[in-house]
């Protein structure tokens, strides 16, 4: 298979994706729900981790209060 | 984040009237798609609207999105003087609806529900087909791939 191929089982005329939607219908409707808390729950951890890289990515010296700043 | 089960029991252990809609209802019905809140509608009798506010009253409801000082009860008289409510609480985001865009209220949406097992609780959702309905109704620019993965979602149940 060529990935024109691929590309065209896969996706349908509009993008959708055939595979995860024939893989979450072999699923019940719990096992679907508790996936998607799953995935809400590493979205959150995501976030909390980018934030915290951008917090420790300012030099310490540089991470003033506005008061420090007048 | 939004406690479903949490919430899905204290509607199904209290006997309150309800159909599970938007988004968590197109995961329950196999989409890909992510949602951060749970769209219920609700029956506006007055027995429904005393169970939703005995059941819900403790975990803190607030209008979600407006000001911290805006007064606000979460008490039957407010839910009789809306229809739609976009909520944050305790246990996550919840919207209460009263109508349903593309269907009608609780009475047209029940017709176009389904039983379905949600973490072991008997719960009514909106069909794929009411889905598409509520989103076609919306016609909003973020829902035009939701309409085309509901509609793949028919396609592929047939085949």
């Amino acid at each position: 298979m060529n990935l024109n191929e691929y590309l065209q089982r896969t996706y349908n005329e509009k993008g959708i994706d055939r595979t995860l939607l024939i893989e979450r219908l072999g699923w019940t409707p719990t096992q679907r729900l508790k996936v998607h808390e799953a995935v809400l729950r590493s979205t959150d951890e995501l976030r909390k981790t980018a934030k915290k890289l951008s917090h420790d990515a300012i030099p310490e010296n540089s991470r003033t209060t506005n008061k420090q700043q007048d | 984040m939004t406690q479903f089960q949490k919430i899905l029991e204290l509607l199904t252990n209290n006997r309150i009237d309800f159909v599970v809609v938007g988004g968590i209802a197109s995961v329950a019905q196999g989409a890909a798609s992510i949602t951060a809140d749970i769209d219920i509608c609700y029956n506006r009798s007055e027995e429904n609207l005393e169970k939703i506010i005995r059941s819900f009253k403790k975990y803190y409801f607030i209008l979600r999105g407006a000001p911290q000082d805006l007064p606000f009860i979460f008490d039957k008289k407010t839910l009789k003087a809306g229809m739609n409510f976009t909520f944050s609480s305790k246990l996550g985001d919840i919207d209460l609806l009263g109508e349903v865009a593309g269907i009608g209220s609780y009475s047209e949406v029940i017709k176009k529900s389904e039983k379905m097992a949600l973490y072991g609780l008997e719960c009514h959702v909106l069909t794929i087909e009411g889905l598409l309905k509520t989103k076609k109704a919306a016609n909003r620019p973020k829902d035009q791939i939701h309409i085309a993965e509901l509609e793949e979602l028919i396609r592929l149940k047939k085949n």
